[in-house]
């Protein structure tokens, strides 16, 4: 009976141990697929991850673990792990496994190639139920790309301060130089105020002075005609000769007093600007002139309206047509009037066939006084052009002449449109 | 039921009553499980209720110290097979209250199918603590033996009294336990 249960025993024993075999089987393959399933984790982690004994030995590695530091694992396995990473950050064999809690420090990894990397490294400490330390998992990031970013960022900085610092030397050096500009403009400023005294005191000066020249002129020229008069019966030839070169003389000195006093007022006198037709003044310089039979005045239409002073505007036409007609060597001589649009200016020209004038004599016809033959021989006081110049420069404009000996001049000059009210061109 | 307690069940019956009369309680029984119980197996409780009621049957011992009994006799054995649960504990007090929230979770993560019964505490003094057990399977008197087998492995006494029974028409058993 005892064989009998002790066989009945036994055989369940065996059939035991066959189901016993046969959930390890099931329990193997379990855990099989949850360990593949793990570790398809852990080889598709994009960070690093290497586990540790608690020796500091290194006991697996992941996929980016083997790329990053280009070891294999069989390499890798038994490792020091502080023999990977730069030392000082506590991960030496004595101390880093353990280290109780989790921890994370910037640090840097040493490849097979001996290439550093810097990274930041997560460490934790696995533990068993009694509390025992069965090893550290360390996750490692590489940080290059942000270290390389923050270099950029360093360098962006450092050239940003740097031209900030520049930039707020050059704003300290612009504002010394402004107060050095304003200290000059000042210094222009008071500079001018003394110039126009100056000028103002000048033409006062030339007119006081040529007023005043006038009367004791008059006085010479009515006398010298009284003794031409009273004692031509008296005097021989030589005699009556110098006393009508006196009374020439006397009154080329009284033109030349005159044209001073015309030129003084251009700047002294100041007449009321108004909106003008130059075509109109131009006809009314051509009757005014009752210029020689042989003589065509042209005016070429259209002509502008302009705004300026009637008086000066008068001056300046009369004196350029009066000048062709005085200097006219031809016996046909034709002077025309024009005008066209210059874009901010209007540019008028008086156009001779005269005698021409060298292009060295350019600057020089409007000097003041400077005439370009000999007085004795052709009349004239050099200050008809000057006064034209002056009038047309304080209108803002400028005068020229273009010529060529013997083929006539042709004086421009410009207005600016500035001064002109918005009209187009009338009919003349 | 898990396998562990028809192997302790069998080793119970076995140091008892002897081999033979165990076999003849197991083939008295009409036992749904055919092959033997193996320990990380799981096994209807009807089959652990038919092998206790033959017992009770043939040894002519009541059920209530039978269970007491076979409570008693497991603690021992399980601590020795599990010594990492009653190890990290040096009185029974802390290691009771463990059961809820480490051993069954241990349990679980290995047997994710094993039905547990469940207990919740309440901690009136430190040398008390009111522990109660709820479960379909009413092994309460399992539990006293349980109780009393942690005792003696803590060598700590521990008086106990029953407030509340599943048998009596409760939803749970309250034991009012005090320490040493």
């Amino acid at each position: 009976m005892k064989e009998e249960i002790l066989e009945k025993k036994l055989e369940r024993e065996r059939q035991k141990v066959n189901i016993l075999e046969k959930m390890i089987e099931d329990r193997t393959r379990e855990l099989y697929i949850v360990n593949e399933y793990l570790q398809n984790i852990n080889n598709s982690m994009a960070d690093t991850l290497i586990v540790v004994n608690p020796d500091g030995t290194i006991r697996s590695a992941n996929r980016a673990a083997l790329n990053m530091l280009g070891y294999t694992e069989d390499e890798l396995r038994g490792k020091d792990i502080e023999t990977l990473f730069e030392k000082g950050v506590g991960t030496g064999p004595s101390g880093f496994g353990r280290q109780d809690s989790a921890a994370r420090s910037e640090t840097t990894c040493v490849t097979k190639a001996g290439r550093n990397i810097p990274v930041i490294l997560s460490r934790s400490t696995m533990k068993d139920l009694d509390g025992a330390v069965l090893g550290v998992v360390c996750l490692a990031l590489d940080i290059s790309e942000r270290k390389k970013t923050e270099e950029k960022l360093r360098k962006a900085y450092d050239e940003i301060k740097a031209t900030q610092d520049a930039s707020l030397s050059i704003m300290e050096d612009m504002e010394i130089q402004r107060k050095k500009l304003e200290a000059t403009v000042r210094e222009k400023d008071a500079l001018m105020s003394q110039v126009e005294r100056a000028n103002k005191e000048l033409q006062d000066f030339a007119y006081i002075v040529s007023h005043d020249l006038k009367a004791p002129l008059r006085a010479i020229g009515t006398i010298s005609s009284w003794i031409a008069e009273d004692y031509k019966d008296k005097l021989d030839d030589a005699g009556r000769e110098q006393l009508f070169v006196l009374l020439q003389r006397t009154k080329r000195m009284h033109d030349m007093i005159e044209g001073i006093l015309q030129y003084s007022r251009v700047g002294r006198i100041k007449g009321t600007p108004e909106t003008i037709d130059t075509g109109k003044v131009a006809e009314q310089v051509r009757e005014a002139l009752s210029s020689p039979a042989n003589m065509q005045i042209k005016i070429h239409a259209p002509m502008p309206a302009i705004f300026i002073d009637p008086v000066q505007i008068n001056q300046i036409i009369q004196n350029l047509i009066s000048n062709a007609i005085k200097y006219m060597d031809k016996p046909e001589g034709l002077v025309e009037v024009g005008c066209r649009d210059a874009g901010e200016f209007w540019e008028f020209y008086v156009k001779d066939n005269g005698p021409g004038i060298e292009e060295k004599h350019f600057e020089r016809i409007f000097q003041i006084f400077q005439t370009l033959k000999a007085r004795d021989e052709f009349e004239s006081t050099g200050i008809g052009l000057t006064i034209v110049k002056k009038i047309i420069e304080q209108s803002g404009g400028r005068v020229w002449v273009e010529s060529e000996v013997g083929n006539g001049s042709t004086f421009k000059f410009t207005i600016p449109k500035g001064t002109t009210p918005p009209t187009s061109l009338p009919p003349l | 039921m898990k396998g562990i307690v028809f192997n302790l069940l069998e080793e119970f019956i076995t140091s008892m009553l002897g081999e033979e009369k165990y076999e003849e309680i197991v083939a008295g029984c009409d036992l749904k499980t055919k092959e033997p119980f193996v320990g990380p197996g799981t096994y209807p409780d009807e089959d652990l209720f038919a092998i206790v009621g033959k017992t009770v049957a043939v040894s002519g011992i009541a059920l209530p110290d039978a269970l007491r009994g076979f409570g008693r006799f497991c603690f021992p054995r399980l601590a020795e097979k599990f010594p990492v649960f009653v190890t990290a504990h040096n009185h029974p007090k802390p290691f009771l209250k463990s059961v809820e929230t480490v051993i069954h979770v241990e349990v679980k993560k290995l047997y994710p199918d094993a039905v547990l019964p469940s207990f919740t505490y309440d901690n009136p003094a430190p040398d008390r603590l009111i522990m109660r057990y709820s479960s379909k399977r009413r092994l309460c008197h399992l539990m006293e033996g349980l109780i009393d087998g942690v005792a003696e492995y803590y060598k700590t006494p521990i008086r106990r009294r029953q407030t509340k029974c599943l048998l009596e028409g409760g939803n749970e058993c309250e034991f009012e336990l005090s320490f040493g």
